[in-house]
C-alpha cells in the first residue's frame, strides 16, 4: 500500500472530472457531428435517387370488385364520371342506364332514340358521339357527367345529415358532401341532336367524327360507297340548330382488301384512314382548298394475315391504335417522309409496336389525360401501356367472361371491363408512364416526328401534347458547350501554365498567379450576363475580325518569337525575365489589331462580303469555309512536317552558321511554312468542297447571336483558373532536381520543360483538365445567360444550344412536385452530378498516383 | 474552389548558372533547341488569361463607376427640323445597306452618302432621352449625318422621378393651387428648389406612414386571424373557446381597422398637400408635362453643375443606389434590399457551414482511424466540391422546402395551411442550401490546416499529459485557426456569388419585405429574399427593358465582383500570413 504522502501527489496528478468529461463528450460530439456531417453529404445522392426511383416503379391495378349489369342488349357506350361515382351505359336498342358505382342501383333510365343507328362513332375517352341511320342521317350527342351544386330544394331528403363518407342518390345522379363542407352533385348529362341529313341517300355504314370546339368533323360511309367528309356546325345563335356541310370523296377499294369496316378522322380533318378487316387500308388526304384524293394505300397489319379486331385513337386523335387477332398492338401515325409519293408529303408510319398478346385483342380504351391506353385481350389479360415509349405499365386478369368495352376513368385512377352481364373495376394507378430508361435516354418516336428522336419537351399549353423526356438533345448541348468551352480554355490554361512555373520570372509569379485565382472565384452570374448583354453583341457586330483574331493573334506571337531569335545572344539571355514578357504582351495588342485589319478583308475575301449571308448558306463557297476550319489542322501539318522530314537537314544546314544567320533562316522557313500552312489549307478546302461537303451544315452553319462560341469564351473565364492553378500546382512540385540534372546535361529550358518536367507532371495536368471538364459540365448561369436555350442538337458553333443544368434552371421552379416533370428534372441533376463525380473521381485517383509517385522521385 | 488553391507548394526555381550560360554561349546552332516559338506560344496564352481577367474587370469597372456620372445634356436637332434632348451615352459605327439606302428618299440619301466614310460606314450616337411616358423608349439612336445643330441648353433639368423613370426637358412653368406662379425657366426652377425639399419630406412622411403603419396593421390583423384559426383548429368551430376568440378577434379587427382609417386618412391629407405643388417641364420637342414634386426623386441642372456639383449629384446616386429601395420596375433606385439579403443569407449560410464543416475535419483528421474508408470519404468529400451547385439547388428544392418545411407547417404552421409558411421557397433554406454546397471547402480547408500542424507538437502535448480534446483544443485547433478562417472566408465568397441554386430555393426578383425587420419575431428565416447576383440576372435577363436597367446592372455587378474580390483577396492575404507565421513547421 502506498503511503499517505505519495497519495496525496498521485491524486493531484489524476486527471480531473471535468476534464474526463470535457474528453468523452468531444469525443461524442466531434465523431457524431463528424459522421452526421458527412451523412448530411451522403444525404443528397440519397434524396436524388429516391426522388428520381418512383419514375421507374411500375402501375397498380388493384380489383375493386363486380356488379352484374343487365345485358341482353349489346353494349354500345359506357362512360364513368371524374369521380367515380357513377357509370352511364348506352346499350344497341338505345336504351341509357345510370348505376351507382358502389352498390349497383340504378339512379336513372331513358331512351336514347327509337331507331336503331346502323354505325357509331364511340371514342372511349370523350363525351361526344354520333351515330349513323338507315335512312343516311346522322344524330350527335353528349354523354357525359356534370358537376353540380345544387339548391337547398333539389335536394333529397336526408341530405343535411349526409357526412363526408356518404353518397345519396338523386335523380341521374349521386350528391356527396365535399371536404370543405358544400353539397356536391354528380349528374348524369345527355342530350342529342335532331337527326342531321347527311344527302348520302342510303344507310350509313361507318362514321368517324372528332368534336372541336362547335364543330365536328366527320368521315361517313355509306352502303352504296359513298364517302364524304363532313363538318357539323352548331349557329353561334342557336345551340340546337346544326349545319351540316361535305365534300364527296373518291371512293376506292385498295386491290385485295375486305370490304370497309374501320373508319377514322384526325383532330384537324385532312387525313382520313379507311381500313377493311384484313388491314388493307386507304389513306385520304382531305387537306382544305385541294381536291381530296387517296393519299396512299397501307397494310395496317403488315406481313401478317391476322385481322384487325379492334380500332381507336389516342388522345388528340392524332396516333391510331390497331389491334389483331394475333394479338398484336401497333400504334400508327403519319410522319413526314421526304422520299413520300403521296400529294401531302406524309405516309403512316407503325411507329409503336407492343409486346404481342396469346389471344386477340378485343377492346381498346384509351386515356383522356395522357397518352396512356387499356388493351383487353380475349383471354381475359388486360394492361395499361404508353404509346411514347411503348412501356407496358400494368397488367391484370378480368374476371368478365369476353370483354366488350374496357374504358379508362378520366382522372386516370380507374379501370372498367365490361363484358357479359357484368363489370369489373380496378382502382389503376399509372404512376409515370411517360417515364422509362428508352424515354430518357434511348430515341422514341413521338408523333409527327419523322424518325425516333430523342428531344425535350415537357410542357406545352395544350391538354392532348405529348411530353417528350429525351435527354438526348440536352445531354448534346452540355457536350457542346463542354467542348467548345474546353477547346478554348484547356489550351490556354495549360500553355498558360507551363510558362508561369518554367520560364516566368519569380518575382511575377505570386502576384500572376493570384491575380488568375481571384478569376476563378468570379460570380459565374457575372460571366453570364457579360456574355449575354455584352460579348455577344459585340462578337456579333464585329465577327470576322473575330474569327481571324483566332489566327492573328497566335500568329503575332510567332512572328514576335522568330524576330526575338535575331536579337543577339547576350541581349536575349539578359532580356529573357520581364522584357520578353512585356514584348509578349505587345504581340497581343498587334495580334488584335491585325484582326480588326484582316477582319473585313477576310470577309471580302472568303465569305463573299456578307459572313452572315455565308453562314446562312445563301452565297459564297464551302471551299473557303472549310479553308478556315481546316487551317489549325493545316498547320499542325506543316509543323509536323518541318520538324519531322525538313528538321533534320535544316539543323544540317545551319549548323556552323552564326546566330543571326540561323534565326534569319529560321524566320524564312517560318514565312515558308505559313505560306504553305494557307496553301494546304486552301487545296484541303477547294478538295472537301468537290467531294460535295459543306462545313455549314456541320461545324458553322446560321448564326445567332447567342451561341456556343460566345459561351465557349466567356466559360473560358470560369474553367481557365481552375486548370491553370491546378496544373501549375502539378509543374511546380516537380523535384527541383530533375530540372537541374536536365539542364546540366545541356538541355534548354524549354527541353526540360517539354521533355522532363510536363512527362512527369502529366497525370496532374490530366486531373487539372478533368477537374475543369467538371465545372464545364456543370456550369448553368453562363449557359443559361448566353445561349438561346433552345434544345437543337447541331455541332455549329454559332448556334445556341440547351444544357441539363439550364434546364434544370428554367423548369424547375415551375414543375409541378411529384409529377413526371419533376422527377425527370431530378434524374437530369443525378445525370450532372454523376458525370462530375465520376469525371472528378478519376481527377482525384491520378492524382493521387502522380503524387505518390513524384513522391518517390 | 479548386483544392488546388489550398495546396499550393512553393515554386521551384529554374537556376542560371555560369556554366551552363557559357556554355550555351558557345554552341552555335542551338538556338533551334531554345524552342523559342513554343515558349512564345506559352507566354502568349499566359498574356491572353491575364489580359482576359483585366479587360472583364475594368470593363465592368469603368462601366459601374461611370454609371452614376453626371454628364452633359445635348440637346440636338434632326435635319427634319425635329428636337431632342438627352445624354450621350453610346457610340457606334453603322454600316448602310446600300438596299435599304434605295429604300430612303432622296434628300436623305444624299445625307447618308455624304457621311459614309470609304468603308461605308457612318457614326450614330445612342441618347439617352428618358421620358418613356411620352416617347415610349428610354434611348434613341440618332445617326450623325442627320444631326444639324447640337447645343446644351443652361436649364436642360434631368428629374429622376419614382415613376417613369428619368425626365429630360426644360422647367416651363410652376403650379401652385392649379395657379401658375412662374412661367419661365429660372422662375419655375427658383420655385421648385423652395418648395421641393418639404414636398419631398411629405413624401417620405407617407411612405413611412404606408409602410410601417398600415403594413404593421395588416400584419397585425392577419395574426389575429391566425390566432382565431389556431383556437378553431385546436378546439374545432362549435366550441366556445372559439365563440369567444372570435368575439376577441372582431373587437381587435375593429379596432386595428379604425387605427389603419386614421392612418390612411393622415396618408391622404399627405398626398393632398403634396398635389398642390407641381412644376411643369417642357421637352425639347416642345411638350409639356405636369409633374408633381413629390413624385422627384433628384432634380438635377446637368449644364448648369460645376464639378463640385456633379462630385455630388455622383456621391447622392451611388448613396441612393447602396441604401434605397429599388424603384421602377428595379431598372432604377438602389439595391439595399438585395445587399441586405445577401448579406443576411451569407451570414446564416456560415453560422450553419462553418462549426459543421469543422467538426467533420476534425473528426476526418483527428478522431476517425486513418484507413481506406477515410481516404474514400475524403474522396468524396473533395468530389462534392465540384459538383455543379445547381445540383444542390434541386435538393435544398426538393428536400429542405418541400418535405422539410412542409413537415414544418404541418406541425407548427397548421392555421397557416393551405398557404405554406416554411413549405415554400425562403432565405433559411437558401442558406441550408449553399451551407451544403461550401461544406466541402470548407472542410477541404480546415483538414489542410489541421495537417499542416506538426505531429511534433501533438506529441509533445500528449508527452505533457494532455488528453486528446486539450490537445485539440489549445494546440491544434489555435494554430490551425488561421486556415480555418482561410476557408470560411474562401467558403462566403463562392456562397455570396452562387445563384443557380437560388434561382430554385428562394430569391426573388422584388421581396416585399426584409428577411430582418422590426415586427415580431424579428428575424424571418421563412420569408424570400433579394441577391445581388439573382437580382443581375433578373434585371439583365428577365426585365421588359433591358437596355434601360443594363447601368443598374454593371453598378450591380460591380458591387457584387468588389464583395467577392476583396473575399478572396482577404483569404490570400490569410493564407500568405499563416504561411509567414508557421514557416519552418515541419509536418
Amino acid at each position: 500500500m502506498p503511503s499517505d504522502e505519495s497519495q496525496r501527489s498521485r491524486r493531484s496528478l489524476r486527471t480531473t472530472r471535468s476534464v474526463r468529461v470535457a474528453e468523452v463528450l468531444s469525443r461524442v460530439l466531434i465523431t457524431g457531428g463528424g459522421i452526421g456531417t458527412i451523412a448530411a453529404v451522403t444525404l443528397i445522392f440519397v434524396f436524388l435517387v429516391a426522388t428520381v426511383m418512383p419514375l421507374f416503379t411500375s402501375g397498380e391495378v388493384e380489383a375493386e370488385g363486380r356488379q352484374t349489369i343487365r345485358f341482353d342488349e349489346p353494349l354500345v357506350h359506357a362512360a364513368v364520371d371524374e369521380y367515380e361515382l357513377l357509370v352511364a351505359l348506352l346499350f344497341r336498342d338505345g336504351s341509357v342506364e345510370v348505376q351507382r358505382l358502389d352498390d349497383g342501383s340504378v339512379v336513372g333510365r331513358r331512351a336514347a332514340f327509337e331507331r336503331r343507328p346502323t354505325a357509331w362513332s364511340v371514342a372511349s375517352n370523350a363525351e361526344k358521339l354520333a351515330w349513323g341511320r338507315a335512312d343516311g342521317s346522322v344524330q350527335l350527342a353528349t354523354f357525359g357527367f356534370e358537376t353540380v351544386f345544387p339548391t337547398e330544394d333539389e335536394l333529397p331528403p336526408g341530405a343535411e345529415a349526409l357526412g363526408t363518407d356518404g353518397v345519396l342518390s338523386i335523380e341521374d345522379g349521386v350528391v356527396q358532401r365535399t371536404v370543405e363542407g358544400a353539397l356536391r352533385a354528380q349528374r348524369f348529362h345527355f342530350d342529342v341532336s335532331p337527326p342531321v341529313d347527311t344527302g348520302l341517300g342510303a344507310e350509313i355504314s361507318a362514321i368517324a367524327t372528332v368534336p372541336s370546339g362547335n364543330r365536328t368533323v366527320a368521315a361517313i360511309l355509306a352502303e352504296n360507297g359513298a364517302l364524304v367528309r363532313g363538318r357539323f356546325t352548331v349557329s353561334p345563335f342557336d345551340e340546337t340548330l346544326l349545319t351540316f356541310r361535305s365534300t364527296a370523296l373518291p371512293h376506292e377499294v385498295a386491290p385485295g382488301a375486305a370490304p370497309p369496316r374501320f373508319i377514322t378522322i384526325n383532330e384537324l380533318g385532312d387525313s382520313i384512314v379507311v381500313a377493311g378487316e384484313n388491314g388493307l387500308a386507304l389513306r385520304y388526304d382531305v387537306r382544305a382548298g385541294i381536291e381530296p384524293s387517296v393519299a396512299e394505300a397501307v397494310d395496317l397489319l403488315p406481313g401478317s394475315d391476322a385481322s384487325i379486331t379492334a380500332l381507336d385513337t389516342l388522345l388528340g386523335h392524332g396516333t391510331l391504335l390497331v389491334g389483331d387477332s394475333a394479338g398484336g398492338v401497333r400504334g400508327w401515325f403519319t410522319s413526314q417522309d421526304p422520299n413520300a409519293t403521296t400529294p401531302d408529303g406524309v405516309v403512316l408510319v407503325p411507329a409503336h409496336e407492343f409486346e404481342r398478346g396469346a389471344a386477340a385483342v378485343s377492346a381498346f380504351a384509351s386515356s383522356s389525360r395522357s397518352r396512356a391506353f387499356a388493351i383487353a385481350y380475349e383471354d381475359d389479360l388486360l394492361r395499361v401501356a404508353y404509346m411514347t415509349n411503348e412501356r407496358i405499365v400494368a397488367e391484370t386478369r378480368s374476371d368478365v367472361d369476353g370483354v366488350e368495352l374496357l374504358r379508362i376513368s378520366p382522372k386516370e385512377d380507374g379501370l372498367f371491363a365490361f363484358g357479359a352481364g357484368a363489370y369489373e373495376r380496378w382502382s389503376l394507378s399509372v404512376a409515370h408512364p411517360a417515364a422509362s430508361f428508352r424515354s430518357f435516354f434511348g430515341k422514341v418516336w413521338y408523333e409527327g416526328y419523322d424518325r425516333p428522336d430523342s428531344t425535350w419537351q415537357a410542357e406545352s399549353a395544350t391538354d392532348d401534347f405529348e411530353p417528350k423526356f429525351g435527354f438526348g438533345s440536352l445531354i448534346y448541348g452540355t457536350l457542346k458547350a463542354t467542348f467548345y468551352s474546353m477547346l478554348f480554355g484547356a489550351p490556354l490554361a495549360l500553355l498558360a501554365a507551363i510558362f508561369t512555373s518554367e520560364f516566368l520570372d519569380r518575382r511575377l509569379r505570386v502576384p500572376i498567379k493570384s491575380s488568375i485565382e481571384i478569376m476563378a472565384s468570379l460570380p459565374s452570374v457575372v460571366l453570364g450576363f457579360l456574355a449575354g448583354l455584352v460579348i455577344a453583341p459585340f462578337v456579333q457586330s464585329i465577327l470576322p475580325a473575330v474569327m481571324a483574331s483566332f489566327l492573328t493573334v497566335p500568329f503575332m506571337f510567332l512572328v514576335g518569337a522568330y524576330v526575338w531569335q535575331l536579337l543577339p545572344q547576350g541581349i536575349a539571355l539578359r532580356a529573357s525575365g520581364w522584357p520578353r514578357l512585356a514584348l509578349m504582351s505587345l504581340a497581343l495588342p498587334l495580334g488584335l489589331a491585325a484582326a480588326a485589319w484582316c477582319g473585313p478583308l477576310l470577309e471580302r475575301l472568303y465569305f463573299a462580303g456578307d459572313i452572315f449571308a455565308w453562314l446562312d448558306g445563301q452565297r459564297g463557297h464551302a471551299a473557303t469555309g472549310w479553308a478556315l476550319v481546316m487551317l489549325p489542322v493545316a498547320a499542325v501539318v506543316v509543323v509536323l512536317l518541318a520538324t519531322l522530314v525538313a528538321g533534320a537537314s535544316f539543323r544540317r544546314w545551319t549548323s556552323g552558321m552564326s546566330r543571326a544567320g540561323v534565326a534569319a533562316r529560321d524566320l524564312a522557313r517560318f514565312v515558308v511554312g505559313a505560306l504553305l500552312t494557307f496553301g494546304l489549307a486552301w487545296v484541303a478546302g477547294t478538295v472537301l468542297e468537290s467531294l460535295g461537303l459543306d462545313p455549314r451544315n456541320s461545324f458553322l452553319g446560321a448564326f445567332d447571336q447567342r451561341n456556343a462560341l460566345v459561351v465557349g469564351f466567356a466559360m473560358g473565364f470560369a474553367i481557365v483558373p481552375i486548370i491553370y492553378t491546378l496544373a501549375e500546382d502539378a509543374l511546380s512540385s516537380v523535384p527541383q532536381h530533375l530540372r537541374l540534372a536536365s539542364l546540366g546535361a545541356g538541355a534548354t529550358h524549354w527541353q526540360t520543360a517539354i521533355r522532363i518536367v510536363v512527362p512527369t507532371a502529366m497525370s496532374g495536368l490530366f486531373s487539372a483538365v478533368m477537374i475543369g471538364f467538371g465545372r464545364a459540365v456543370g456550369e448553368t448561369m453562363i449557359v443559361l445567360m448566353a445561349t438561346g436555350n433552345t434544345p437543337i442538337m447541331d455541332m455549329n458553333i454559332f448556334s445556341g444550344f440547351r444544357t441539363l443544368s439550364a434546364n434544370i434552371a428554367v423548369e424547375l421552379p415551375e414543375a409541378v412536385v411529384g409529377s413526371t416533370h419533376y422527377r425527370a428534372l431530378f434524374l437530369a441533376g443525378l445525370v450532372l452530378f454523376g458525370m462530375t463525380f465520376v469525371l472528378n473521381t478519376i481527377a482525384e485517383l491520378v492524382r493521387l498516383r502522380y503524387r505518390k509517385r513524384s513522391v518517390q522521385l | 474552389m479548386s483544392p488546388g488553391v489550398l495546396t499550393r507548394t512553393p515554386p521551384p526555381q529554374p537556376t542560371r548558372d555560369r556554366s551552363s550560360r557559357f556554355r550555351r554561349q558557345r554552341s552555335r546552332s542551338s538556338l533551334l533547341t531554345y524552342g523559342e516559338p513554343w515558349v512564345w506560344l506559352t507566354g502568349g496564352a499566359l498574356v491572353l488569361a491575364i489580359a482576359m481577367i483585366a479587360g472583364l474587370l475594368s470593363l465592368v469597372l469603368w462601366q459601374g463607376l461611370s454609371t452614376f456620372w453626371q454628364g452633359p445634356i445635348v440637346t440636338f436637332t434632326t435635319a427634319d427640323g425635329a428636337r431632342g434632348m438627352g445624354e450621350i451615352a453610346d457610340f457606334e459605327r453603322f454600316s448602310v445597306d446600300p438596299a435599304t439606302l434605295a429604300t430612303m428618299p432622296e434628300d436623305e440619301a444624299q445625307l447618308v452618302q455624304d457621311a459614309v466614310d470609304d468603308d461605308g460606314s457612318y457614326t450614330r450616337t445612342l441618347f439617352r432621352t428618358g421620358n418613356f411616358d411620352l416617347a415610349g423608349t428610354h434611348f434613341e439612336w440618332v445617326p450623325s449625318y442627320n444631326v444639324t445643330d447640337t447645343s446644351t441648353d443652361e436649364w436642360a433639368v434631368l428629374l429622376e422621378r419614382e415613376a417613369w423613370g428619368r425626365f429630360y426637358g426644360t422647367p416651363a412653368a410652376f403650379i401652385v393651387d392649379d395657379e401658375e406662379h412662374a412661367s419661365d425657366a429660372p422662375g419655375a426652377w427658383a420655385l421648385f428648389q423652395r418648395h421641393y425639399e418639404p414636398s419631398r419630406e411629405r413624401y417620405l412622411e407617407r411612405r413611412a406612414l404606408e409602410k410601417d403603419v398600415v403594413g404593421r396593421l395588416n400584419d397585425e390583423e392577419e395574426r389575429g386571424r391566425l390566432r382565431l384559426r389556431g383556437v378553431e383548429l385546436e378546439h374545432g368551430a362549435d366550441s366556445p373557446e372559439y365563440a369567444r376568440a372570435a368575439q376577441d378577434f372582431e373587437a381587435f379587427r375593429a379596432e386595428v381597422r379604425s387605427r389603419a382609417t386614421k392612418a390612411n386618412e393622415a396618408i391622404r391629407e399627405l398626398d393632398r398637400e403634396n398635389e398642390r405643388f407641381q412644376l411643369v417641364m417642357e421637352t425639347a420637342g416642345g411638350e409639356r408635362k405636369t409633374i408633381v414634386l413629390a413624385d422627384v426623386v433628384r432634380a438635377v441642372p446637368a449644364n448648369q453643375l460645376g464639378f463640385v456639383g456633379k462630385i455630388g449629384v455622383y456621391l447622392s446616386r451611388w448613396w441612393e443606389f447602396l441604401t434605397a429601395d429599388p424603384r421602377y420596375a428595379n431598372s432604377e433606385g438602389g439595391v439595399y434590399p438585395a445587399i441586405f439579403g445577401t448579406v443576411v443569407m451569407t451570414l446564416l449560410m456560415s453560422i450553419l457551414v462553418v462549426p459543421f464543416g469543422v467538426l467533420a475535419a476534425l473528426y476526418l483528421r483527428e478522431y476517425a482511424k486513418q484507413g481506406t474508408i477515410i481516404s474514400a470519404v475524403r474522396i468524396a468529400v473533395n468530389n462534392l466540391a465540384g459538383v455543379p451547385s445547381i445540383v444542390f439547388g434541386i435538393f435544398g428544392l426538393g428536400f429542405f422546402c418541400y418535405i422539410v418545411g412542409a413537415r414544418i407547417d404541418e406541425l407548427f404552421y397548421a392555421e397557416r395551411l393551405p398557404n405554406p409558411t416554411f413549405g415554400t421557397r425562403g432565405i433559411l433554406w437558401a442558406s441550408f442550401t449553399l451551407a451544403l454546397l461550401t461544406l466541402p471547402v470548407v472542410i477541404v480547408a480546415t483538414e489542410e490546416a489541421l495537417s499542416a500542424v506538426p505531429n511534433s507538437m501533438r506529441e509533445g502535448s500528449y508527452a505533457c499529459g494532455a488528453t486528446k480534446w486539450q490537445t485539440v483544443r489549445r494546440i491544434v485547433l489555435p494554430r490551425a485557426a488561421p486556415g480555418i478562417m482561410t476557408g470560411m472566408i474562401l467558403a462566403i465568397a463562392r456562397g455570396a456569388g452562387e445563384v443557380a441554386p437560388l434561382m430554385l430555393v428562394g430569391a426573388m426578383k422584388l421581396a416585399p419585405s426584409l428577411p430582418i425587420d422590426g415586427s415580431f419575431p424579428y428575424l424571418h428565416p421563412s420569408r424570400s429574399f433579394m441577391h445581388l447576383g439573382f437580382h443581375i440576372f433578373d434585371l439583365g435577363f428577365q426585365s421588359q427593358n433591358s437596355e434601360a436597367a443594363k447601368p443598374m446592372v454593371y453598378t450591380t455587378t460591380l458591387l457584387l465582383i468588389a464583395i467577392v474580390v476583396l473575399l478572396n483577396v482577404a483569404a490570400i492575404w490569410v493564407r500568405a500570413r499563416l504561411r509567414r507565421r508557421f514557416e519552418g513547421g515541419t509536418i
